[in-house]
């Protein structure tokens, strides 16, 4: 069976217009489904055109919890985490679980054809360490290949094996770099995730950040989960202490108040719950195999 | 804010043992070649200010460059005008001479006229008059005409009465002598009276 879990907060409009793609592509799929609309707080979704059993959460806590959340309240043995800004094609859902049932896959990735991908698709990452940090760009591919991380917005992976990886680390609530703190997670554990460009979907573009979030805010989130992703993953140490000296030059030259902020939030947050990092593949041995040769 | 966030930083790394020499060349490879980055992003505006200024100075260089020749062709355009118009006043000042002159013609030719039609009015007058004096003549010589016509004819008349007289008298026989002298006495003093 396959859960589709959907995080929205105030998307009705947005689900009224996508998920019937989602539901006709999990039906195109030939397996059972289920579609699970995880209520980020939002409310006002009251008998959607689709069918699909909305969970509802008490209070909006981001896009990380909720898929959590949605995880944990679905009943399928694949999930396929979606953003309610998404559109599917009907032979998506086949071509993502055609990869399945594989021991070293954590994630399938589609296409994800949208107006935030320079080149046209989001779904394909890789990552270099430049001047201390990790730098992430897209990759174009015409097949399969290994990519840095499942972007959240559309991918389909074995229940079990996210619940493996604990899901998402609420440390990144409400939104930002969790996915790609998942994804690096997952390689450290020796799973791939693959982007497989002959699935794909179409994504309008983070329309429930855009509505809910001013720049500044947003800016300070993803700079505070940008410092939280290194300090909670990179192993090496010669990367570690270069990650250091480069939060060092931020807060020596960085004038944003935006990101010095969430630079302290980071730093703090971290040291309020911080991550064992346990053995497993290099930081360099995992962005030389996401890495196009 | 941000010496907070550094002290944090450093604590950190000096937990981690990134700044111990191990790792030191690493932390300041990172902090050197991180800082380049963040100066250069922060310098980008800067520099493209910079460089759109160079744009513009270049482009403010060109624009100088054609307002000069545009200057340079202004002012030979400026010389060939003056010529010109030294020209044209030299035409102005020759044309207002000849206005002048023309005007004094003209003034002379309207005295002229004026004379003229002076001397028209005092033809036509003088004309008028003799008209007048013809008529007065042709009147008079038709009145003369007419009385002579008149004593043509009266004496016509006259001569014809005396004609027929005579040949009355004429016819008179001889013993009427004392009457054909009578009527021969008669007819003498009416040829008197009306040749008196």
């Amino acid at each position: 069976m396959i859960s589709a879990v959907v995080p929205t907060c105030l998307g009705r409009a947005r689900l009224e217009r996508n998920l019937g793609t989602v539901a006709a592509s999990l039906e195109a799929s030939g397996e059972p489904w289920e579609i699970v609309v995880v209520d980020d707080g939002g409310g006002g979704l009251e008998a959607l055109d689709t069918p699909a059993r909305v969970l509802a959460l008490p209070e909006n806590r981001g896009y990380g919890p909720a898929v959590n959340a949605g995880a944990a309240a679905a009943r399928g043995d694949y999930l396929l985490v979606l953003n309610d800004d998404v559109r599917l094609e009907p032979g998506t859902v086949s071509a993502l679980r055609g990869r399945f049932p594989d021991p070293t896959l954590f994630a399938a990735v589609p296409s994800i054809r949208s107006p935030l991908a320079a080149c046209g698709d989001e779904g394909g990452k890789a990552g270099e360490f430049t001047a201390g940090l990790l730098e992430i760009r897209e990759v174009e591919a015409d097949g399969p290949r290994p990519t840095l991380y499942p972007v959240g917005c559309c991918y389909l992976c074995p229940r079990a094996a996210f619940l493996g990886l604990d899901g998402y680390d609420d440390a990144f609530a409400p939104f930002f770099w969790e996915d790609v703190d998942l994804g690096y997670r997952a390689w450290a554990r020796g799973l791939r995730t693959m982007h497989v460009p002959e699935a794909a979907c179409d994504h309008e573009g983070s329309a429930t950040l855009s509505e809910s979030r001013t720049l500044d805010e947003r800016e300070r989130i993803s700079f505070r989960n940008r410092v939280l992703f290194h300090l909670r993953n990179l192993r090496d140490p010669a990367r570690r202490a270069a990650s250091f000296g480069a939060w060092a030059a931020f807060a020596l030259f960085e004038t944003r108040a935006e990101r010095l902020e969430g630079l302290a939030q980071a730093f703090a947050r971290d040291a309020q719950d911080p991550r064992r990092r346990g053995r497993g593949p290099s930081d360099a041995a995992i962005l030389d195999r996401v890495s196009p040769r | 804010m941000s010496r907070d966030v550094l002290e944090e930083i450093l604590s950190a790394a000096l937990h981690e043992k990134a700044i111990a020499p191990d790792g030191i060349a690493d932390f300041a490879a990172g902090l050197r070649d991180r800082a380049r980055l963040i100066l250069e992003e922060r310098l980008r505006p800067l520099k493209d200010r910079v460089d759109t200024l160079e744009k513009e100075n270049a482009w403010r260089a060109s624009a100088i460059l054609s307002l000069t020749d545009e200057n340079a062709r202004v002012v030979d355009e400026n010389l060939r005008v003056k010529d010109e118009n030294a020209r044209v006043q030299d035409e102005i000042v020759r044309l207002k001479a000849e206005n002048a002159r023309a005007k004094e013609a003209h003034a002379r030719i309207l005295d002229e006229v004026r004379q003229l039609k002076e001397e028209s009015r005092a033809v036509q007058d003088e004309s008028r008059r003799l008209k007048g004096e013809m008529e007065g003549l042709r009147a008079e010589w038709r009145t003369a005409s007419v009385a002579h016509d008149r004593l043509l004819e009266h004496h016509r008349g006259l001569m014809r009465g005396a004609a027929e007289a005579l040949a009355a008298v004429a016819e008179l026989p001889v013993w009427r002598r004392g009457e054909a002298r009578a009527r021969l006495a008669d007819l003498a003093a009416a040829l008197r009276r009306d040749t008196a």
